[in-house]
């Protein structure tokens, strides 16, 4: 990341799923914190906040329970403090519906969560390299 | 003013009698003036020629009087006669003259007879004067000198020019009379000839008019009959009302429908009030609410669906009706209501409704079944794939050769779950998601889906002719043709494989043809390939999840084609299906 000082926003319900996300990380030598909320609600809780760090980037999962991914979007993106921060989608859902809903709210990446921890790791390692090099604004 | 056929014929016969009566007049006036002139000229004439014989004649007996007096001098017998038949010449002559006012020319002969009768009077005058005088001799003396035979024979003379002339004006006159005769006669021939004629005319036209009436009163028995045929076969209640909505005929059906016997025990008799006095509520339905009766005032066409009529028994049924208003000479005069018992049909509708709400409901139940648990098998899946991946690099140096082992197929067994998942995914999608149907160059489609799955160089791939453009949705298409082929380059058993693609237009289709020189499949096992979740080969050998021929079926079926195929076993197999060359767009 681009930014070292900021958190990474994991926005993910499976546990399992967060300990690969961080192991992930920690594999690709990435130092950024990272944040984790259950729901698009605590999410919201989290980036109202005035005392929490913003993220400089989004992990975003679609599928979880009382707020989900695309409610958390569309809400995110209306928001003039928050729509600018980048938001990648990180699912397991292939739907052409939900990539073009996704695309329809303004995120800037869309990922698949492979099965094989390997392959995760690899795709991990992209959206780095990506953040590495992209700038965003302040 | 248009004339009827009636007011023509009359005319015609008006004119034809009123001809008739003008001709008929006019015969007999000219017959009776032909009749009078004729016997007023010719008696005219016959009175001429009798009182000029008779002048002469009587001037004859003057002299034998005279000449009788001469000799005998008896003075009281023939001087007498003599002056008396004198006194009688001159009246006839006078009378003559009388009964001549139109006759010039017998007036001019008149007086030339006047004057040669003087004349021959005068002489016999002489002679009686001589005989008074100077006695006898003197009197034959001057009788012997021949004066008065000649002046008789002028006075013949004249008389017999007269008698001629007279004979020749009576021819003259009947004549003409005759010739008046005839053209008379000849205008009333032609005349009669043109009654005649004219009355043939009017008695064809006559004859024509009954013809065609005729024709017309059977074709109308025809129709009626047809008709009454017609409303005794049909299966719907028909009746008539007229504008009071009063019943004014009503056939079989509808009389059975209604649980009447008689035709008479509902004409007449106000229907509204008979069969249609209550709604579906139980309410009263008021004859000025009610449909019928309104579109009977305002000479619509209605349809209804929804309402009951009620029987003779006070049961009442669901009715389907129609009401259409009855024209006469451009004036409604009432309507006809078709109707019949929809009870059944109702009840089958209901029943149809629920089954399609119901099969609606499991079929998007299916649909959301095959999404579903597919994304919430997916995360524990990916859960355990990633466990056992750390648990693996972590523990290495804890495990023996038989623990990576199982480790090893502990994640082998994950991807496969996986790869099922993603072909349940994908079957379930065709049909679910609609792509919009374009123009696909089959050509270029295979062309990518080759170089996508990278045959190994042992495999050739041939197009064998050109492949047709179909509009169709390209995933699917290229789902088809990807399934396909990587069947046959996963399952080729020779080490020259050669697969062939060919296309031909059969019965309105396009028929493609996929023909590989592979293991070849048994026929016993035809049907089961294109099952979900069936494969032939040991998973262990071929990795393969038994959705790709599934697939294909569902997608080829989808568009309205078929899938099969021929095969020997060692030989090979040739894959067949049909795509409609017309636009194919999937239902």
């Amino acid at each position: 990341m681009k930014i070292t000082n900021k958190p990474i926003l994991l926005v993910e319900d499976d546990q399992v799923d967060v300990m690969t996300v961080k192991r992930a990380l920690k594999e690709i030598h990435v130092t950024n914190p990272m944040v984790n909320r259950e729901n698009g609600e605590e999410a919201l809780k989290y980036l109202r906040n005035p005392q929490s760090d913003k993220p400089c980037i989004i992990l975003l999962d679609l599928n979880m329970p009382i707020m989900n991914g695309i409610e958390f979007l569309r809400v995110v993106k209306h928001d003039a403090q928050l729509k600018r921060i980048p938001v990648v989608v990180l699912t397991t859902s292939e739907e052409q519906q939900d990539k073009v809903n996704s695309f329809d709210l303004g995120v800037a990446g869309y990922m698949a969560k492979p099965v094989d921890y390997r392959q995760f790791v690899e795709v991990m390692r992209t959206i780095d390299a990506y953040w590495t090099i992209s700038e965003v604004p302040h | 003013m248009k004339w009827s056929v009636e007011n023509k014929v009359l005319a015609g016969f008006v004119v034809a009698l009123a001809v008739i009566a003008m001709v008929g007049g006019l015969a007999y006036q000219a017959s009776y003036h032909y009749i009078e002139m004729s016997k007023d000229m010719v008696q005219n004439h016959q009175d001429a020629l009798v009182s000029l014989e008779e002048i002469y004649s009587l001037v004859s007996q003057a002299e034998s009087s005279q000449r009788a007096y001469l000799i005998t001098s008896d003075e009281s017998y023939y001087l007498q006669q003599r002056q008396a038949v004198v006194s009688r010449i001159w009246e006839r002559l006078a009378w003559l003259k009388q009964i001549s006012p139109g006759e010039p020319g017998r007036q001019q002969r008149l007086q030339q007879i006047e004057q040669r009768l003087a004349a021959r009077l005068d002489i016999l005058d002489r002679v009686f004067a001589l005989r008074q005088t100077r006695g006898l001799d003197a009197a034959r003396e001057q009788l012997l000198s021949g004066a008065g035979r000649a002046a008789m024979e002028q006075l013949h003379d004249s008389v017999d020019f007269a008698k001629n002339e007279e004979k020749n004006r009576l021819k003259e006159h009947t004549e003409e009379a005759q010739g008046y005769a005839e053209r008379i006669l000849s205008t009333l021939s032609a005349t009669l000839l043109f009654v005649v004629v004219f009355m043939a005319l009017l008695f064809l036209r006559i004859r024509r008019e009954m013809g065609e009436r005729r024709r017309a009163v059977e074709a109308l028995q025809q129709s009626s009959a047809r008709i009454d045929m017609l409303l005794n076969s049909v299966a719907e209640g028909i009746y008539g009302v007229d504008m009071q909505g009063n019943c004014t005929f009503i056939n079989p059906a509808g009389l059975h429908l209604l649980g009447y016997q008689e035709e008479t025990e509902l004409l007449g008799k106000h229907m509204h009030d008979l069969i249609h006095h209550t709604r579906a509520n139980g309410s009263h339905y008021p004859a000025t609410e009610c449909r019928l009766y309104c579109c009977l005032q305002s000479h619509e066409n209605i349809h209804v669906d929804d309402e009951l009529f009620w029987r003779k028994d006070g049961s009442s049924f669901l009715v389907d009706y129609w009401s259409r208003p009855i024209e006469s000479n451009g004036e409604v005069n009432g309507a006809v209501v078709t109707f019949f018992d929809i009870t059944e049909r109702k009840q089958a509708e209901e029943q149809r409704v629920l089954l399609v709400h119901e099969l609606e409901s499991a079929n998007e139940e299916l649909r959301n079944f095959g999404y579903v648990v597919s994304h919430d098998l997916k995360a524990p899946l990916r859960a355990i794939g990633s466990l056992a991946d750390w648990i693996s690099t972590d523990y290495a140096d804890k495990f023996d050769d038989e623990g990576k082992e199982h480790m090893r197929l502990l994640i082998s067994r994950v991807r496969r779950m996986d790869s099922l998942i993603d072909g349940i995914l994908q079957y379930s999608r065709v049909g679910r998601v609609k792509e919009v149907a374009v123009a696909v160059d089959i050509n270029g489609l295979v062309r990518e889906v080759i170089d996508l799955l990278a045959p190994p160089e042992n495999i050739t791939i041939s197009i064998v002719n050109s492949l047709p453009t179909i509009t169709a949705e390209p995933t699917r298409i290229q789902q088809v043709f990807q399934n396909l082929l990587s069947n046959a380059i996963k399952y080729m058993d020779k080490p020259k494989g050669e697969i062939r693609i060919a296309c031909g237009a059969e019965n309105g289709q396009w028929k493609f043809t996929i023909t590989d020189n592979g293991p070849g499949i048994d026929q016993q096992h035809f049907e089961k390939i294109f099952q979900l979740f069936q494969t032939l080969a040991p998973r262990d050998r071929v990795e393969s999840t038994g959705v790709g021929l599934a697939l294909v079926k569902k997608i080829v079926e989808m568009y309205g084609g078929h899938i099969w195929l021929e095969s020997t076993v060692g030989r090979g197999s040739t894959f067949f299906f049909t795509l409609p060359r017309t636009t194919a767009t999937s239902s």
